[in-house]
């Protein structure tokens, strides 16, 4: 039996809207891995709209003594969203930075895999830059987590796994695809 | 790094440095309270030249979570 931590902004969450690709809890790739090592014991946490800093000091504050096995986190884009005013930008990259390296410490004896910021190729229309700030904030990622920087950006275009509204959010079928994903690499990561 | 943060924490909480360990929290320290954690604060940004984030200063109340940020920080 493992103890598994999943931290999650808003796309660990189910969508009702569109309605065209409304989806349930239990189609969310937390649940389907849940599903999966039903003998596990899981904590997650999934918050809309929230930075990393946020999302991270919750466990740091209350579940470092329960010393997870594996952590899943995906975090990333609310913090990567404000726009390139180069002053402001330099500080919330070396603050992300700083958060990821502090967290990665703070569970030194947890397996941590942190998902691919990724956004669908109409995004830029909406959000100009956004795919620049996205690239640079997940080479930070891949910098501190190194093979645990779970690349996923090429799988959900494969799937058409963006929300049709915002080019944002997982639909269904990303959600099943991370699923397949992080559990292939859990496996691969117990059997060690 | 690790003595230097057990020296500034001793000071701080005024008690010997071998009582600060890894172990060593909010819960652990009696003399720990909401003062003496921004005191503690304040003298680790001083002597380490950092600046800590507003958010994350809460966080800090063991022994573990402080080095591993200072160490976020400087390494």
């Amino acid at each position: 039996m493992y103890k598994i931590m999943i931290l999650t902004d808003s796309d660990g969450c189910p969508r009702s809207f569109p309605a065209s690709e409304a989806f349930e809890l239990e189609e969310t790739y937390p649940y389907l891995i849940r599903e999966h090592f039903k003998s596990s014991t899981f904590w997650q946490l999934s918050y809309g709209d929230i930075t990393t800093m946020k999302l991270v000091n919750q466990p740091m504050g209350y579940l470092t003594h329960w010393d997870p096995n594996i952590i899943i986190i995906q975090s990333g884009i609310n913090d990567c969203k404000p726009e390139e005013f180069s002053d402001l930008q330099k500080d919330l990259k070396s603050s992300f930075r700083t958060t990821i390296k502090k967290f990665k410490l703070v569970f030194s004896k947890s397996k941590i895999f942190w998902l691919e910021i990724c956004v669908g190729t109409r995004c830029e229309e909406t959000c100009p830059g956004i795919n620049r700030r996205v690239a640079e904030y997940n080479r930070i990622i891949a910098q501190v987590y190194g093979e645990d920087f779970v690349s996923v950006q090429k799988k959900m275009l494969e799937v058409d796994g963006f929300n049709a509204a915002d080019h944002v959010h997982w639909n269904k079928r990303a959600h099943q695809a991370a699923a397949d994903i992080l559990i292939e690499r859990i496996n691969a990561c117990i059997k060690l | 790094m690790e003595h230097k943060l057990k020296r500034i924490m001793a000071d701080v909480f005024d008690v010997p440095v071998e009582e600060i360990n890894e172990h060593s929290s909010a819960h652990t320290i009696t003399a720990w309270d909401s003062l003496k954690h921004i005191n503690l604060i304040l003298a680790l940004q001083k002597e380490l030249g950092i600046r800590f984030e507003d958010e994350e200063i809460p966080t800090m109340i063991n022994y573990h979570i402080i080095l591993s940020t200072i160490r976020a920080y400087l390494e």
